[in-house]
């Protein structure tokens, strides 16, 4: 009956690239005869309509059965004549079609309205756009045409909210909890909120507050970097602003979410706007992996259950909330894709028809149970570490939701500590690295924050779905349409389902470890290391201080002052300087090239041979005993390849003149001369933070090296402008804030140190000579 | 005559162990250790005592000038007004551990410029003979020369380190037959005579060698500085049958026919390290005759250390200087002078001993020629163990062939980062490649001996030349080539391991360890050093 | 110690007793004032008419200083050299000493005679801490008689504390010489400046033979030592130190050959003074070259004009105080 009443029909489509679009795209195209499809598709980024219907939908795995059916050739004819994609985009008027488009959508008999943003944490106003106005524009779009095809809308189970006991198959206003929504109210409210936020966030105590996020995110990069970081965090906080005022909303009206909400929104505005236009809703549950149409255990992207799953195999996350006797409602894809073309295929009804495709009321399934399966599977195929070694995920107890959150919470403000107060150490290399790891731990703990408010509230919810209308319209189909149109829930096997199908669909999908690999795990760091000494890179850019050597500016200048010194003048010398330090460490912290400005003033008058002449015995001394082996020993290596090395650094020129021979290139601030005295003050701007960027970026053009392929070694965030602008940024002995940043952006780290056994100084000064 | 200063002293002593032997007193970088060595099968050979230094030094500095040795006239003729002289003396790594002001090369030095000064000569310089070692600081070189000669001569740059890779400075003055390079610095190739001022600590030291080797570079040095001349010296402490001694000479006989006129002046110093009367007195006695003082003495010593940092240990061993006496000085043509300065080393050092045995313990002191004033780093070690004091003998080695050598030594993963640069690098990428010496000089020897950045340390910092490392692993080259097995106790394990030895923790684990080379009950020689002793295996 | 009183002042003191006293009955009071200075507690004058005893005032040349050579005076004098010259003199001259592994080749027990030039009453003191302990334990120093041993006040102090000994300037009296050369053969060194006398205007004056003919007669070895700087702290005529750098250099010590007269020998030694002088001024391989070939400068003054002396002289102490402005200013 459905086969017969749709042959020849024309049919639009929209949302038919997700997931449920795809799977009844491939079902019509199956199952029915010359068939005409109208997919209305929203051109994304550089793809238009078509090539978006070419790449996203043909060529996915669902299809594959019905190309060998078919064969390629064959699969092509049919596509062509009986799929055509019309570019539409459902949050403009008229759909954004064109004059063809809305002449063909005209034609169309038969309407399914699958588009949503199904995000579970849309911001408010996105959520009312697609989800609300979507139908909305479609309606009206149909009424301009004034064609009367039949609109089957599909919707979503929650849209009963977070009730308890049955939730019947009628549209919302007949439902026993109804609470009255005014639509256009509500769109007009999230546009307005949505402004509220923007001039909310651009207050000047917010932005400050964005700032100082930024600053102790960054260090002192440089004022480019942390304006664009300001914007991002300015642009999140905005974001995260209109999820809350959306989960708040749909909360105070009794909605699990924004999604829920916006939808039943929908439900109602159709039905108030449709006049004569004949509807049916379809309101499925939570949509898995099929169960064997067009293959079982297909799956298109991720939703809802499958990163908890994971992450509780990987043992990140161990408590979720939720009580074992709670029915958790899952219906396979292509019970809910045959559903829509069996409610498609029936005559157009007067009143709105609802049918709901939930397992929850004829087979369902305890979370207790689908646990019991997930921590079995677990156990027979548990996911590998990097070291080879299986995770074995622990047993859920099942707390309830606050003592969860708590746990997290705590955990969270824990870690948050830790970190605050490791950034204020001067810690570095290995030590930093320690802080890296404590952040990658507090961003789990943020994401399973994020899945518990997410999805705590599907999982707690009791409410059961009645589908009297389903196992009705299941009743009055013929076997042929049976056979090939399955939508019956009772059929699934819940075992055969989550264990055999759904389970290892996920975790082939996540690109898990669960074999071995065979060859020795080269490490991380070895195979970037191999990346850099590459003949191929052509500028190796290295810092001085922390990188090269571990002594500073200040240090040079004690040695070199206290050279010529008698013991008395010395001690009077260092006591002033010591009295000057936490002055001077804090202007450092503020900006460094105040800091050198001022701190160069120290050599005044300082007579130039006698700096020339003690700078080199400095360097055998004093300089030599505090550099790293290890770091000369990589800059030789570049040499050997044949890239060109340059230092760039805030240390006076005369201080790294020794290491010539090392660097092609030495960019070192000089002293201005005054007659045979240097007068203290800089003859140009020191390359740090930022000038160090644009320094790098002029020699490189001067030289003609591409910046892409050229390596920086740096040690501190206000190096950041120029480990990003190179190809291949390396962090030594990284500061916490860097560590954090390379750690999470995979750059390299190195750990250089000096070898034990160099002479140890206490203080930085001079041997005696007269 | 101070108490423990005898009026004959003795000769050197092979005691055999028995059960009433003491324990031994073993040097263990900066500390000691003392070990039971098994009774009935092990000897202890001691070195003999200080003889009795010339009275009056500078008098005998004088008349050894006026009436030298071989076909050369007195020094007063030699010097002419107008003239260009050249004075070379021997750098830091002489003599171990540095002696107590004033120093022998300021007593000839002043003596010599003062004959100069007589005859009216003006242009002079003062060049430290470094061959590739590392360049002196100013401190060092105050201490050889004296304050009164520094002062005079630095300001106007005459007196200065040699410098080996200075393109303009050196001169290859021709090949011998065997097509060895003869390289010398240019300063002393073109002046009308060298003084060469030598204290000969050892029998290598001196002759044809001060000269040849001394104020040449690399591409004289590669000639005999390579592992086949090294496993083919059979002890280049003994001249006879020593494979570089023989390549020295011959470069010698190249320079003397190209004309250069050399003038050498050696001195011999007595055994006297650690003084007759003082803190380390008890170092140079033998353990039974210490006395109630030396004992307590010791005893407060090693607790002392127990307590002491690393560096704060290292600046005390460092700044020991030893009351060293001058036995002997000579003066005059190189050949005969040598002659006569071998004899009266080995005076002083040879100790008779007869047979080889299976094991041969010693324990490493704190100072080697390399780490005066610097760190001890585990390449010195072995340079110091098996280059040194293995090479002491003459005849045959103590230790059989396929025997093995006990080394107590800390031998820390410490480098001194300004001294010895290319160590740390050799240390790192080559030896964890290989441990064989020809290997590594056909694969890595010319990378590091050319390498800029070594060269520049060399030329203006105070580090060891790129190539020296290699030389220290040449050193070894004879006695890895002769034993079979190498012990360190007490050292580092990773750093013990690069090297390719065997780590052990006492030196009862070590005879273990011995044990499946040379069987469970093997013969066990010590050699009690330093004071330095030489032995003449029969 | 009382004082001859002229006649004029005997007539005075016997009126004021007179009236102290008084012919009235008073008389009995004021005994006490006539008693306090009656004899004992005053001594008595020579009668007259009697040959006064011969009071034999030990002073100049005979002072008797045996006592500062017993152990208690030496104690005192190390004690004073260690505790107190050693911290002033410091201070005042900050002095730097070179030279003394010249002195390694003396053996233990020799007697050795220290010669120096002599600018300024601080030289005494700078080399009595400048000389080695091993020769200050027995050391005498050769003092001026008619300046020093003047009053015996001034004579035993400076015999206590630097151990001087009476030495004539004008002519050469045999018994001082006997009794210092005998000591210098018990073993005690000598330290004198045979210059005789501080130099009056900056400039060296001739060597005294007396130091030659002491170290000729117990062939005893001359120690040659240069004082350089002194004569900024105390010159010749000047009351109050001022703190100025000084060096000491010690030289080899000069042994008197067999029959060697002591004219040629004292010119041997003022030679060795100059030519120290010339390696301060210079340096070391300078003042060889000059001693060999007979240019060393001579300390004494050139025959030239006296404001052209007083020129030169300045000029050779400009250049040793060249501390000018140093980086970095604290």
């Amino acid at each position: 009956m459905i086969k017969e009443s749709l042959r020849g029909k024309k049919i639009a489509i929209t949302g038919s690239t997700g997931f449920l679009g795809t799977a009844l795209v491939e079902l019509l195209l199956r199952e029915i005869e010359d068939v005409e499809l109208r997919l209305l598709i929203r051109p994304s980024g550089k793809r238009s309509a078509s090539k978006r219907l070419e790449r996203d939908i043909l060529k996915n795995d669902a299809f594959d059965q019905l190309k060998e059916a078919l064969g390629t050739s064959g699969f092509k004819d049919l596509t062509d004549n009986a799929v055509s994609a019309l570019t539409a985009d459902i949050s403009k008027n008229n759909l954004g079609l064109d004059d063809n488009g809305l002449r063909e959508l005209s034609e169309c008999d038969v309407v399914i309205h699958s588009a949503a943003a199904v995000s579970f944490d849309e911001p408010l106003d996105r959520a009312a756009e697609v989800n609300l106005m979507g139908p909305v524009r479609l309606v009206e779009t149909l009424q301009s045409l004034d064609a009367e095809p039949h609109l089957v809308m599909v919707s979503t189970c929650y849209v009963a909210g977070n009730r308890k006991g049955t939730a019947p198959e009628k549209p919302l206003s007949q439902s026993p909890f109804y609470v009255p929504l005014n639509w256009r109210e509500e769109t007009e409210a999230a546009r307005r909120t949505r402004s509220y936020t923007e001039d909310d966030s651009r207050r000047s105590e917010n932005l400050e507050k964005f700032r100082t996020e930024a600053k102790n995110e960054l260090g002192a990069p440089g004022i480019s970097l942390i304006a664009t970081k300001t914007e991002q965090i300015r642009e999140r906080w905005v974001k995260d602003k209109m999820v809350e005022a959306g989960r708040e909303r749909a909360t105070s009206l009794g909605f699990p979410d924004a999604y829920a909400f916006t939808k039943a929104m929908s439900e109602q505005a159709v039905q108030e706007i449709r006049g004569n236009i004949p509807l049916s809703i379809v309101r499925p549950s939570i949509i898995e992996s099929s169960w064997d149409k067009p293959n079982s255990g297909w799956i298109r992207g991720f939703r809802m259950a499958e990163p908890i799953i994971l992450n509780f195999g990987r043992g990140t996350l161990k408590e979720f909330p939720g009580i074992p006797e709670g029915i958790i409602d899952v219906i396979p894809v292509d019970l809910v894709a045959s559903a829509i073309v069996a409610v498609a295929a029936q005559e157009k009804p007067t009143d709105p028809f609802v049918v709901q495709v939930a397992s929850g009321a004829c087979n369902p399934i305890k979370i207790g149970i689908l646990a019991d399966y997930v921590h079995e599977f677990f156990g027979n195929f548990p996911i590998l570490d990097e070291k080879n070694q299986p995770i074995t995920p622990s047993k859920w107890e099942f707390p309830g939701r606050g003592r969860v959150v708590t746990q997290l919470t705590r955990a969270k403000r824990i870690l948050q500590l830790a970190e605050n107060g490791l950034h204020k150490l001067p810690i570095r290399g290995n030590q930093a690295m320690i802080v890296a790891d404590l952040e990658e731990k507090r961003n789990e703990l943020d994401k399973a924050m994020e899945y518990i408010t997410l999805y705590g509230k599907y999982v707690e919810c009791e409410a059961i779905y009645d589908v009297s209308n389903l196992l009705g319209l299941w009743d009055s189909l013929e076997d042929s349409d049976k056979s090939s149109f399955l939508f019956d829930p009772r059929v699934i096997d819940w075992r055969k389902y989550v264990y055999d199908i759904h389970l290892p669909t996920v975790v082939t999908q996540g690109r898990v470890k669960t074999t071995p690999s065979s060859s020795p795990p080269t490490s991380r760091n070895d195979r970037l290391r191999k990346q850099i000494l590459d003949p191929t890179r052509q500028l190796a850019v290295f810092d001085l201080e922390n990188t090269l050597i571990a002594s500073n500016v200040v240090s040079s200048w004690g040695y070199l002052a206290t050279k010529r010194l008698s013991s008395q003048d010395r001690f009077r010398i260092i006591s002033k300087t010591i009295l000057e330090a936490p002055s001077m460490l804090a202007m450092d912290r503020r900006d460094r090239t105040d800091f050198l400005r001022n701190f160069y003033r120290k050599y005044e008058g300082a007579p130039v041979l006698q700096i020339d002449e003690d700078s080199l015995e400095m360097f055998n001394e004093f300089i030599l005993t505090k550099s790293f082996p290890a770091a000369i020993r990589r800059v030789r290596e570049h040499r050997a390849l044949g890239h060109r090395t340059l230092l760039i650094t805030g240390a006076l020129d005369f201080v790294v003149q020794p290491l010539k021979p090392l660097f092609d290139e030495i960019l070192a601030p000089s002293l201005e001369m005054k007659g045979n005295k240097y007068s203290g003050r800089m003859t140009q701007v020191p390359p740090i933070g930022e000038t160090r960027a644009a320094v790098l970026r002029n020699y490189a053009d001067m030289n003609n090296l591409d910046l892409k392929e050229s390596v920086a070694y740096a040690d501190s965030t206000s190096d950041l402008p120029m480990l990003e602008a190179v190809g291949f940024p390396v962090a030594v002995n990284p500061e916490t804030k860097l560590a954090t940043l390379a750690r999470r952006r995979g750059w390299l780290v190195e750990n250089f140190q000096p070898i034990s056994g160099s002479p140890k100084r206490t203080l930085p000064l001079g041997s005696k000579k007269e | 005559m101070p108490q423990n200063q005898r009026k004959h002293p003795r000769p050197g002593l092979v005691l055999d162990v028995d059960r009433t032997t003491p324990p031994i007193l073993f040097h263990h970088g900066e500390g000691f250790r003392m070990e039971k060595l098994p009774a009935g099968r092990s000897r202890v050979i001691y070195p003999a005592e200080p003889l009795p230094g010339v009275p009056n030094p500078n008098g005998t500095i004088r008349h050894a000038l006026e009436n030298p040795l071989g076909d050369s006239p007195p020094l007063s003729a030699l010097l002419k007004s107008g003239m260009k002289l050249t004075i070379a003396f021997d750098d830091i790594s002489l003599p171990l551990p540095p002696m107590r002001k004033p120093d022998i090369r300021q007593r000839i030095i002043e003596a010599v410029l003062d004959t100069a000064a007589s005859a009216g000569v003006d242009d002079v310089h003062l060049i430290a003979a470094l061959a590739l070692h590392r360049r002196m600081t100013e401190n060092e070189l105050r201490h050889a020369v004296g304050d009164r000669v520094f002062d005079a001569f630095a300001p106007t740059g005459a007196i200065y380190n040699h410098d080996a890779e200075d393109p303009d400075g050196m001169v290859v003055i021709g090949t011998t037959p065997h097509g060895e390079e003869v390289q010398i610095n240019k300063r002393a190739a073109e002046s009308d005579l060298i003084i060469y001022v030598n204290i000969n600590l050892v029998s290598m030291d001196g002759g044809w060698k001060s000269t040849a080797t001394g104020l040449s570079g690399y591409t004289a040095l590669r000639h005999h500085h390579n592992p086949q001349t090294m496993v083919e010296s059979r002890s280049f402490m003994d001249q006879e049958n020593s494979e570089l001694h023989k390549s020295n000479w011959r470069q010698g006989k190249v320079l003397k026919e190209s004309g250069i006129k050399v003038f050498q002046i050696e001195t011999t110093v007595n055994n006297n390290t650690f003084g007759y009367d003082g803190p380390l007195a008890m170092l140079q006695k033998r353990e039974w005759e210490w006395n109630f003082k030396d004992r307590m003495t010791f005893l407060s010593m090693q607790a002392g250390l127990k307590r002491m940092s690393n560096s704060s240990k290292r600046k005390s061993f460092q700044g020991w200087h030893s009351p060293y006496e001058i036995t002997s000085v000579q003066a005059g043509e190189v050949e005969a002078v040598h002659k006569t300065t071998t004899e009266n080393v080995y005076k002083q050092h040879l100790v008779q001993v007869e047979g080889q045995t299976d094991i041969l313990t010693m324990g490493l002191p704190y100072i080697c020629p390399y780490n005066v004033n610097s760190v001890m780093n585990p390449i010195l070690v072995a340079c110091l163990g098996l280059g040194y004091f293995f090479n002491m003998y003459k005849g045959k080695p103590l230790v059989r062939k396929g025997g093995v050598v006990i080394m107590t030594h800390p031998t820390p993963w410490e480098f001194h980062p300004v001294h010895h640069p290319s160590y740390i690098d050799f240390f790192e990428r080559v030896l964890s490649e290989t441990t064989d010496p020809t290997v590594m000089s056909q694969k890595y020897e010319k990378a590091f001996a050319e390498d800029d950045w070594y060269r520049h340390l060399y030329r203006t910092s105070h580090a060891y030349h790129g190539v020296h490392p290699f030389y220290m692993w040449y050193w070894c080259a004879h006695a890895l080539d002769h034993l079979s097995e190498v012990v360190i106790v007490g050292g580092n394990q990773e750093a013990v391991r690069r090297m390719g030895f065997r780590s052990a923790t006492t030196l009862q684990d070590a005879f273990e360890i011995a044990s499946d080379s040379v069987g469970f009950s093997p013969t066990v020689t010590h050699y009690h050093s330093p004071p330095i002793l030489m032995a003449d295996v029969t | 110690m009382a004082k001859k009183l002229t006649k004029r002042e005997i007539q005075r003191k016997t009126r004021e007793i007179y009236k102290a006293v008084g012919n009235a009955p008073q008389r009995m009071r004021s005994i006490s004032n006539i008693k306090s200075t009656q004899f004992p507690y005053r001594a008595a004058r020579t009668p007259n008419g009697v040959a006064p005893l011969e009071r034999k005032s030990y002073l100049g040349s005979e002072y008797p200083t045996v006592w500062a050579r017993r152990l208690p005076a030496r104690t005192v004098r190390l004690l004073s050299t260690e505790l107190i010259a050693k911290p002033v003199m410091s201070y005042i001259a900050s002095p730097k000493r070179t030279g003394y592994d010249r002195l390694e080749g003396l053996k233990k027990r020799q007697a050795v005679i220290f010669v120096a030039n002599h600018h300024s009453h601080a030289d005494t003191p700078l080399l009595l801490t400048s000389i080695p302990i091993q020769w200050r334990k027995r050391l005498i120093v050769g003092a001026a008689a008619d300046y020093f041993f003047k009053s015996k006040l001034g004579g035993s102090l400076s015999a206590l504390f630097i151990g001087a000994i009476p030495v004539e300037r004008t002519k050469v009296s045999r018994a001082s010489s006997d009794q210092i050369a005998s000591l210098i053969k018990h073993g005690w060194s000598f330290m004198v400046f045979p210059e005789g006398g501080r130099s009056p205007d900056g400039w060296g004056q001739p060597f005294r033979a007396g130091a030659a003919y002491l170290s000729i007669k117990c062939n005893a070895p001359v120690v040659p030592i240069h004082l350089a700087g002194t004569g900024n702290i105390l010159r010749k005529g000047k009351v109050w130190p001022k703190r100025s750098s000084t060096k000491v250099s010690f030289g080899t010590p000069i042994w008197p050959t067999e029959n060697e007269n002591s004219r040629t020998f004292s010119k041997k030694i003022e030679q060795a003074v100059a030519e120290l002088a010339d390696e301060e001024n210079n340096d070391w391989w300078i003042a060889q070259k000059h001693k060999h070939s007979g240019q060393t400068p001579t300390l004494q003054a050139p025959e030239i004009g006296n404001w052209r002396k007083a020129w030169t002289l300045k000029t050779n102490t400009e250049k040793s105080a060249n501390n000018k402005k140093r980086w970095p200013t604290i």
